[in-house]
């Protein structure tokens, strides 16, 4: 078609931020639905099995009530950190993705998740080849496998794509000068 | 297009071309209904199906995307509201099945547009007005494709109108919304366009549906980037399109009157528009979803004789009471229709394409658009569902 004949290096690198803004947006999109999916795990296991997560605390009896809500707000404070860590980074994606501009350090918070993942990902590996005993079976390591693994490829991409446009921005805006 | 254009201007075009004002309300009114000639209206006057030159909303919700339904879906869109440019065109690393859809893009100046105002060389009127919606539907519909696809007509988030103004043109997002119900608003760039479905054959997906009616607003200029184009972008700019589509028109009209020797493609009958050239512009430039006063207004100056609104009922009676249908004036355009849809469909399974279906020459001879000698098409093929 005529009209998409590239004419120019500008041509392609407009393309390629193009390319990477739309990467941002539907990755962006991503992360925020992992860090809900994360979420509603926790509050299904939590409703489900509510030992599984408070343990030991809720059968001490000495404690009251009021100290056991205490131990589940203690417990859910990171849960709703990482949570709108997620957000953040999900927000900002596709804020730039849609074209505007945002401070890099939410690319810093990616790489943090994106590290985070890609360890727990590696264990879950050595995790299929080790007896853990009757707490996990091998069906729920398969799927965090294959979970985390996900999550780290979304957000190694989702980082390397926001770094991309920044250079490609970098070079225009040289070339404009 | 739409109504202004198809019928209104049309009209004008058609007066400036030569033709007295029974013929160019015969030829503008043909133009108008190749939007409304749907197989619930055929039904309802006894009109063979295969005429259908549009599909209803309810009709395409009805229809089935399996390979029958989009076959019926693409003859028709493809043949009168998205002729395609380029049946051979290649694209790398592209599969069979997307290079048929990406062969099916609407563009200008197109091979199929050439046999289309050939086709209706020497014969009536509706066909004279048949095919100057097809061409002009190549401008406003260009860079989509008439069959249902994800992968070719989705459009995103990145769609900017861009706005005249003193210091040239401001860029604004488009906002598009699905409330069919509501109008579009211009001055607050808000737009009702089809919902996002992400089923590859989905009829969301059909022709310019992602994009509204943008296409439709001769004010519109806007930029945007259609899923088939690998991220690069698509200036779509409607008055200077509209502008070649009414001058082209002109030029044809004067080709089908015998007035030129030849239809040629990439040429505009600038010299006649000259004298209307700042009052067309004008009606292209203004910002408003209808223009059809505007245009009656010019088309009345033009011609001197009052223009008629425009009826879908008006040759109904003489078709169905007559016993010769084929001398009507509905007779005229189905043969018209039929003539059209069977050469695209035909055009388009030569190139190996079967997403309109099978299609037979009936006729001895037929024309290769791939340059090839051979047969001659003179009255288009049998198709085959």
């Amino acid at each position: 078609m005529p009209i998409i004949d590239i004419v120019s290096t500008e041509d392609i690198i407009r393309r390629k931020i193009r390319k990477h803004c739309n990467t941002l947006y539907v990755l962006g999109t991503g992360v925020i639905a992992l860090g809900l999916w994360g979420a509603l795990k926790v509050v299904l296991l939590f409703a489900n099995n509510p030992a599984a997560i408070l343990g030991d605390a809720i059968k001490d009896s000495s404690l009251s009530n009021s100290g056991i809500i205490l131990v589940c707000v203690i417990i859910l404070i990171p849960i709703n950190i990482l949570l709108l860590l997620y957000i953040f980074v999900g927000h900002h994606a596709r804020a730039e993705g849609k074209g505007q501009k945002k401070r890099a350090f939410y690319i810093i918070v990616i790489a943090f998740l994106a590290f985070i993942y890609s360890v727990s990902a590696i264990f879950d590996v050595f995790a299929l080849f080790v007896d853990l005993g009757d707490n996990i079976t091998l069906e729920e390591i398969i799927v965090t496998t294959i979970v985390d693994t996900t999550a780290s490829v979304t957000l190694i991409e989702l980082f390397c794509s926001a770094i991309m446009i920044r250079k490609y921005r970098r070079i225009i805006n040289t070339r404009d000068k | 297009m739409q109504k202004d254009f198809h019928y209104y201007a049309t009209y004008c075009a058609a007066s400036l071309a030569g033709y007295t004002h029974d013929e160019c309300m015969e030829i503008c009114y043909s133009a108008q209904f190749v939007d409304l000639c749907s197989e619930t209206f055929l039904r309802k006057i006894k009109a063979p199906k295969e005429a259908a030159t549009t599909q209803l909303q309810l009709e395409l919700m009805d229809t089935k995307t399996d390979i029958s339904g989009l076959q019926i879906i693409t003859r028709i869109w493809s043949s009168f509201h998205f002729l395609p440019y380029d049946l051979h065109a290649e694209r790398k690393h592209a599969t069979k099945m997307y290079l048929d859809k990406y062969r099916l893009i609407c563009d200008t100046n197109s091979d199929l547009l050439v046999e289309t105002i050939k086709l209706a060389k020497d014969k009536s009127l509706p066909a004279v007005g048949l095919a100057m919606h097809v061409l002009a539907d190549t401008w406003a519909h260009r860079y989509f494709a008439g069959t249902p696809s994800f992968v070719i007509n989705n459009t995103d988030f990145y769609f900017y109108e861009l706005i005249p103004g003193e210091d040239g043109f401001t860029e604004r997002p488009v906002q598009f919304r699905h409330n069919p119900s509501a109008p579009d608003d211009p001055e607050k760039g808000i737009y009702t366009n089809s919902i996002h479905q992400s089923s590859e054959t989905s009829v969301m997906n059909l022709g310019h549906g992602r994009a509204g009616h943008l296409p439709d607003y001769s004010y519109a200029r806007y930029k945007y980037m259609p899923a088939w184009a690998d991220y690069g972008e698509i200036l779509k700019d409607n008055p200077s399109d509209y502008m070649n589509a009414f001058c082209q028109m002109i030029y044809a009209m004067k080709y089908l009157r015998g007035m030129n020797d030849s239809f040629e493609k990439n040429r505009y009958d600038t010299e006649t528009v000259a004298p209307w050239k700042d009052e067309i512009q004008t009606i292209l430039e203004k910002r408003q979803i209808d223009a059809c006063e505007d245009w009656k207004r010019l088309g009345e100056k033009i011609s001197g004789k009052e223009i008629d609104d425009f009826d879908i009922e008006k040759y109904e009676s003489e078709y169905t009471g007559s016993s010769s249908k084929d001398d009507t004036y509905l007779g005229r355009f189905i043969e018209a229709a039929i003539a059209q849809k069977s050469m695209v469909t035909y055009h388009i399974f030569s190139s190996g394409n079967k997403l309109a279906g099978i299609s037979k020459i009936k006729k001895a001879e037929d024309t290769d658009l791939s340059g090839r000698s051979g047969k001659k098409i003179s009255g288009g093929g049998e198709d085959k569902e």
